[in-house]
């Protein structure tokens, strides 16, 4: 039975966005209509919207030690903006319904996942840290400190070549051989992949730019239709690939 | 030319241990300096006061993606506690740093050596009120160590695949209810928990038995670190 693991944020999802909510729409993605494209009998989502590729790392890394998937199994990861970062905070005060808010997370409390939101006061307040001041100085206060002066973006860029690098290999070293990458909006000025897996990478910016765009943030989320599209060009590139 | 032995740990693997009663600096000759002095090669070291895991990796990773530590080369990895981390700090500190509890400017700000109490031994007071906030409030011993599983595997296996074979890790104190190398590394493990709880510990009275080494404990940890790696290097283990 194979499985595929995918790993990604909003885009990638099951999700159907608007402007003032997230519906998830479990089995819709395009990494379902890839599955069912390529004969995967069970797909493993841990994308979430909102969240940062420290997440992606985390959580995939997490499936695999446990055993979930093998080295057989197909992989495929959708990075998302650099600067995302997560803090686990100790109790659940985000606003209800925001993509950054906070996840249970099998852990003794949540993780916040947090975009640091460059730069200035103004932006810094309309960004508003996604979370309440009134329901939580504490994680306001902390996530201000960080966006005006704990947040680099070469030291972010330093540590996610690291992580990146060493994911990858970690993913080559448990034998996994089809791994895949999608190239998006999202991460197309930093993707890089390791020499194994240089012929990996599934172009979709184009696509996520046109019919496939759902009209809140170019390129950003998909719609119905763009999942179906993205999931016939996954399925398409890994059958050429895989000489299926 | 010689080849390297690199040496990545914290306070147990640094060359000035703190004294813990009167907090005065004093110097020591780590036990990878000894080692590398044993075998001949050049030493290289990344034991830090305070230094957490993730500076650990970094610091490594710095030197074998700079070409300066090769396969051919001796690794020697001692990891702390898990609850540590690293921040980026826009605000450097003076040259009166207590305890070194940061590292040099880097990507024009420094980096921060975060962990249990950390805020004691910075001076800035924007460094001083971010890690009481952090520690108050988003320190997390569960979600920590979650992290470091994730990060020691991909880890391990950039080495392993990078065909690193001569790396090895001390167990002690800081690490011993979770260190799991590779099943390629298990017989590279040199325990030094019992050592540092006896002799080699810094002192009786020190506050974290077991924690730091006396000269002594460094001399002793070298012997066995030398002995543990020539058996290895002749197929006795």
């Amino acid at each position: 039975m194979t499985k595929l693991l995918i790993g990604g944020c909003s885009f990638t999802q099951s999700v159907k966005i608007s402007a003032d909510k997230i519906e998830v729409t479990e089995g819709n993605s395009y990494a379902y209509k890839a599955a069912m494209g390529l004969g995967i009998d069970t797909v493993i989502d841990v994308s979430m919207s909102g969240k940062g590729n420290e997440r992606i790392w985390r959580k995939m890394t997490k499936v695999i030690e446990s055993g979930e998937v093998g080295k057989g199994d197909y992989i495929i990861v959708q990075y998302t903006d650099m600067e995302r970062q997560e803090f686990w905070v100790p109790e659940h005060k985000g606003e209800e319904g925001s993509v950054f808010t906070e996840e249970a997370d099998g852990v003794s409390g949540y993780v916040h996942h947090y975009h640091p939101w460059p730069y200035t006061d103004e932006q810094v307040s309309k960004f508003n840290m996604n979370i309440s001041r009134e329901k939580s100085v504490d994680t306001y206060d902390f996530l201000r400190e960080y966006t005006r002066k704990h947040y680099s973006p070469d030291w972010t860029l330093a540590q996610w070549k690291l992580r990146n690098m060493w994911f990858q290999w970690y993913l080559y070293g448990k034998g996994f051989r089809k791994v895949y990458f999608i190239r998006n909006v999202y991460n197309h000025r930093f993707l890089e992949t390791i020499e194994p897996f240089k012929n990996n990478v599934i172009d979709v910016e184009g696509l996520s730019w046109q019919d496939g765009n759902w009209v809140d943030c170019p390129g950003c989320h998909l719609s119905v239709q763009g999942h179906v599209q993205v999931g016939s060009t996954v399925t398409e590139f890994i059958k050429k690939a895989e000489n299926i | 030319m010689a080849s390297k032995l690199i040496t990545a740990g914290c306070s147990f693997s640094d060359l000035v241990v703190v004294n813990q009663i009167t907090y005065k600096p004093i110097d020591v000759t780590p036990y990878g300096d000894l080692v590398a002095k044993h075998f001949g090669q050049e030493y290289v070291h990344e034991g830090a006061c305070s230094g957490s895991n993730y500076r650990i990796w970094r610091t490594v990773m710095g030197h074998i993606l700079s070409g300066n530590i090769t396969p051919a080369d001796t690794l020697i990895i001692q990891y702390t506690h898990t609850e540590r981390d690293e921040f980026w700090s826009m605000h450097v500190e003076g040259v009166e740093v207590k305890y070194r509890w940061m590292d040099r400017p880097e990507y024009g700000g420094i980096i921060i050596r975060a962990k249990t109490n950390s805020h004691t031994g910075v001076n800035d007071k924007h460094n001083i009120e971010f890690l009481k906030m952090w520690e108050e409030n988003h320190l997390n011993e569960d979600y920590q160590f979650e992290r470091f599983k994730a990060y020691d595997a991909m880890f391990q296996a950039y080495l392993l695949h990078n065909e690193f074979k001569d790396v090895y890790f001390i167990k002690n104190n800081y690490n011993s209810p979770f260190l799991e190398p590779a099943p390629a590394y298990e017989n590279n493990v040199i325990d030094a928990t019992e050592l540092s709880m006896t002799d080699g510990n810094w002192q009786p009275s020190d506050k974290a038995p077991g924690c730091h080494l006396s000269q002594l404990g460094h001399d002793l940890l070298a012997q066995k670190v030398i002995a543990h790696i020539e058996n290895i290097r002749n197929n006795k283990l």
